[in-house]
């Protein structure tokens, strides 16, 4: 708040003229300015991010590689943690691994975050480990399948 | 010995168990060698899930191939039998051959590093002691499982639990001592990468430690094959089919590691 050297009013710090009496507020402008400068808080630093390609402002986004591989893993790794445990859909989790490898990266070696690769990879780590756990037990082996097929073997 | 553990109210095989705790633990000490050796620990974790996959499919098609012939030879008796499609099916998804998965494994990891253009010895000379840890590690759920059993003896260990070792007889506990052969092995790799690291590095050849290993695997291999009661696992020209394996692997071995600078610093 500052007042009018002329007529006394009271005025916003903004203005640059008296809202009664019209006078400019020019020295007074020019010191007070200095100061509200002088107190500005320091510019807020952006905190460090990933360099992350410019996109043009028109025409399509370019794809981005590997993130297709990258939700691939993802399912296929929640699909794995709810069915793994049947064993038989080993496989699901096993290329869940390998998309969530490759697509993680090729994502990071373009140069974007690879969240969702790292999401699908560990899950679907987790789902083979427990496939694994129960599936490969002792007849991994093979011997207790030949009991089946043994007999008619000469 | 123990085949199952009842946790949580489910029964689960040791051997599966014991797999998994293999891949958890090996795959851990690839990544804790490559911290001390400054190499990414990312890409060591997937040439490792690489190397594992890789191992799974070439042992699994390793299986099919030598139960193809059988099962070929056989089919008129097995159709007269009325033997469903899903029991063949079931038959020849039933096992791993552990040379299918050794070669598996080497192409699975290759692979990786060759996407992605990294320096194979290295990373083979870093993960190469892991295997005989990870096989040491499996051999302890083979004993807990009962399978990959011994022969008869008198003070041996009786696997009266197993559903795959013969009941009521005394077998030597040969998965035992291949755990121990193969943490031998680990510590023989450790001691020649230590030795090896920090010498002069123009003649420092990474690369080898993987050769050596297979060197002292196929020997010690071929000789605790002899100890195997489960001869049921195929005969091939008067050995074993994992002896004959053996030999072949040895002599390659020998071969490359003899001609490495011609052979695989100019290959790769």
């Amino acid at each position: 708040m500052k007042f009018c050297s002329k007529c006394g009013n009271q005025n916003d710090d903004n203005v640059q003229f008296c809202l009664n009496c019209g006078n400019k507020f020019e020295e007074e402008a020019s010191q007070q300015q200095q100061q509200p400068q002088q107190q500005q808080p320091p510019i807020y630093q952006q905190p460090q991010q990933p360099m992350y390609p410019q996109y043009p402002q028109q025409g399509p986004i370019p794809p981005v590689p590997g993130k297709g591989m990258a939700i691939a893993s993802l399912v296929l790794g929640i699909c794995s943690l709810a069915l793994g445990w049947t064993g038989v859909i080993l496989i699901l989790g096993i290329v869940g691994i390998v998309m969530g490898v490759l697509g993680g990266k090729k994502m990071r070696m373009a140069g974007y975050p690879a969240g969702i690769a790292t999401a699908g990879l560990v899950m679907s780590i987790i789902g083979t480990a427990i496939g694994g756990l129960i599936f490969v037990s002792c007849m991994a082996c093979g011997a207790c399948s030949y009991c089946a097929v043994l007999p008619l073997l000469p | 010995m123990l085949p199952f553990v009842n946790f949580l109210g489910r029964e689960i095989p040791m051997y599966g168990l014991m797999f998994v705790l293999a891949a958890i633990v090996s795959i851990g000490f690839a990544m804790l060698r490559a911290k001390q050796r400054g190499i990414p620990s990312d890409d060591t974790l997937y040439t490792s899930l690489f190397a594992v996959i890789g191992a799974i499919v070439g042992a699994k098609v390793l299986y099919i191939i030598t139960m193809i012939g059988p099962v070929i030879k056989n089919w008129s008796n097995m159709m007269e039998a009325n033997v469903s499609v899903w029991e063949i099916i079931a038959f020849a998804s039933g096992g791993f051959v552990f040379f299918g998965g050794l070669i598996g494994g080497i192409f699975g990891g290759i692979i990786y590093l060759r996407m992605f253009k990294l320096n194979i010895p290295e990373y083979v000379d870093l993960i190469a002691p892991c295997v005989p840890l990870a096989h040491a590690i499996g051999r302890v759920g083979c004993f807990f499982g009962g399978c990959c059993y011994g022969i008869e003896t008198h003070y041996g260990v009786e696997f009266n639990l197993s559903p795959v070792a013969p009941h009521n007889v005394r077998l030597l506990p040969v998965q035992l001592i291949e755990t121990d052969v193969n943490l031998l092995l680990v510590l023989i790799l450790l001691i020649y990468g230590r030795s090896h690291e920090n010498k002069n590095k123009s003649k420092n050849k990474p690369g080898k430690s993987l050769l050596l290993y297979l060197i002292l695997y196929s020997v010690s291999r071929f000789t605790l094959e002899f100890f195997r009661g489960d001869k049921a696992r195929g005969i091939f020209f008067g050995v074993s089919t994992s002896q004959f394996i053996s030999i072949i692997i040895f002599f390659i071995s020998v071969l490359l590691i003899a001609f490495y600078d011609k052979i695989i610093i100019n290959k790769i």
